[in-house]
């Protein structure tokens, strides 16, 4: 199976130049673990994620442990962001990040994910953003196999 | 790629009167719950005819959330703000014999300056990308009569063709920015630019003005009553077949679908009014009201007849 079998075709992004109180908007109200950072062309040049944007108002404090943190509470996430909330993007952002194409495999997919502990990864044509693929939509794609 | 933009979409509720006529107290049977708004339609008829088509537009809460995951499994991609508000319910009410009695629609969410910023950072971007873009529906509170007005140079700016399918203050300035294809939604309206578009005649009047305004094509008419298409030089009549309709809510938005689908690759107008014709018949074949796949639109082909309309000229 391919990418663009699993993938969504979803293009929500955020430039370089976003606040980070618009991601953490962005990041809640669409149920988002993490967002494409992309240029006015739509290509992607970038990742943040929900990991990226806790570490960004708890700086310095968190180590490795910020993995095991999961947002439930993000009315005093807000009260934290609001701190670092005018900051953009660009100085939180992972660049180059870890893409595939829609021809890429599931397996390359899921060996992906795991090696780089990534939730959520964008599907790129010519560098440019069509889509994203999660973890959720990977399992769901896996179990859908077994049952065959 | 074609975008379309719905700012205020809805989800639309099928409703199947069991009685014969509506009445105070009413028993219904929920016939389909679907995706609703004029450029979600659009879309719908543009991917099933095979054209790269993104889905733009402002969705909210539970509601929001359905119109989303029912366009993904339609393989449409989206590119969707989410905002605070919930998206609207419409109510289609149809009797069993499938005759839509009465339609009922919800005004919509409020939009915030926020919500309205990151669309339009969206917008500009899908820009990049898109050879055509469509504009189509009613508009939320909150956002100004003038946004397909600001769309639409947005777009002209970049060279990309607009598609402005709208009622009222917001149709009457978008016209203004020249958008290159404009078909006013007639059904809430008496009049408009001062003409009734209740005859052939008239309908070619109104498109004549509309052209004056500056578009390249002026779309006039209804599913029922048929579209009067015109051009600077010429104009033709083309009449939707509807024997086998079930439901025509959304048609003439895929008549829209039909339409860009051919003109996105440069295709003659006469052939785009034909596939939108068929587009549209093919919407209307169940209570889903949704073009499905190309064959639909296929089998309606043979019988969309043009009627050129002789002595035209705008």
């Amino acid at each position: 199976m391919k990418v663009k079998d699993i993938m969504t075709k979803d293009l929500t992004a955020v430039s370089e130049t976003t606040t980070l109180e618009e991601v953490a908007r962005i990041l809640s109200r669409g149920r988002y673990a993490g967002l494409p950072v992309v240029d006015d062309e739509q290509r992607v040049i970038g990742f943040i994620s929900e990991k990226d944007l806790i570490e960004s108002a708890f700086p310095g404090q968190l180590g490795g442990a910020v993995d095991m943190i999961f947002i439930r509470n993000w009315a005093q996430t807000y009260v934290r962001l609001s701190q670092v909330g005018e900051r953009q993007v660009k100085d939180f952002m992972t660049r180059e990040p870890v893409c595939v194409t829609e021809g890429d495999t599931d397996v390359h997919l899921a060996e992906l994910m795991v090696r780089e502990k990534k939730k959520i990864v964008p599907v790129v044509r010519e560098g440019r953003l069509v889509g994203i693929v999660r973890r959720a939509d990977l399992c769901r794609v896996l179990m859908e196999k077994k049952e065959k | 790629m074609i975008a379309t933009v719905t700012l205020n979409p809805a989800v639309d509720k099928m409703l199947v009167l069991l009685g014969r006529k509506i009445e105070r107290l009413n028993r219904i049977e929920v016939a389909a719950t679907i995706p609703g708004g004029g450029g979600i339609n659009t879309a719908y008829a543009i991917q099933a005819l095979g054209t790269d088509v993104v889905a733009m537009g402002l969705i909210g809460g539970m509601s929001g959330r359905f119109i989303q995951e029912e366009l993904w499994k339609t393989e449409i991609t989206t590119d969707l703000v989410h905002i605070e508000g919930e998206t609207r319910t419409n109510y289609i009410v149809l009797n069993r014999n499938n005759r839509l009695l009465a339609q009922i629609n919800e005004k919509g969410p409020k939009i915030f300056l926020e919500e309205l910023e990151d669309f339009e950072k969206r917008f500009e971007r899908i820009l990049s990308r898109s050879g055509m873009i469509v504009l189509s529906g009613s508009l939320p509170r909150g956002v100004d009569s003038g946004i397909y007005a600001e769309l639409i140079n947005k777009a002209s700016r970049k060279g990309i063709r607009t598609v402005l399918n709208a009622s009222g203050e917001a149709l009457l300035k978008g016209i203004k920015a020249q958008p290159a294809i404009v078909k006013p939604d007639i059904r809430a309206m008496d009049s408009l630019l001062g003409i009734r578009p209740n005859t052939t005649p008239r309908r070619v009047e109104l498109a004549r003005k509309i052209l004056k305004e500056g578009a390249q094509i002026a779309i006039v008419g209804g599913t029922r009553e048929g579209q009067v298409v015109a051009t600077q030089d010429k104009a033709w009549e083309v009449a939707i077949p509807l024997e086998e309709a079930v439901n025509i809510v959304g048609a003439g938005d895929a008549f829209i679908g039909g339409l860009a689908h051919v003109l996105a690759q440069d295709g003659e107008l006469s052939e785009a009014i034909r596939v939108g014709a068929a587009a549209s018949a093919a919407s209307t074949l169940q209570v889903e009201a949704k073009v499905r796949s190309r064959e639909q639109v296929e089998q309606f082909l043979g019988k969309i007849e043009l009627k050129e309309l002789s002595g035209f000229e705008s």
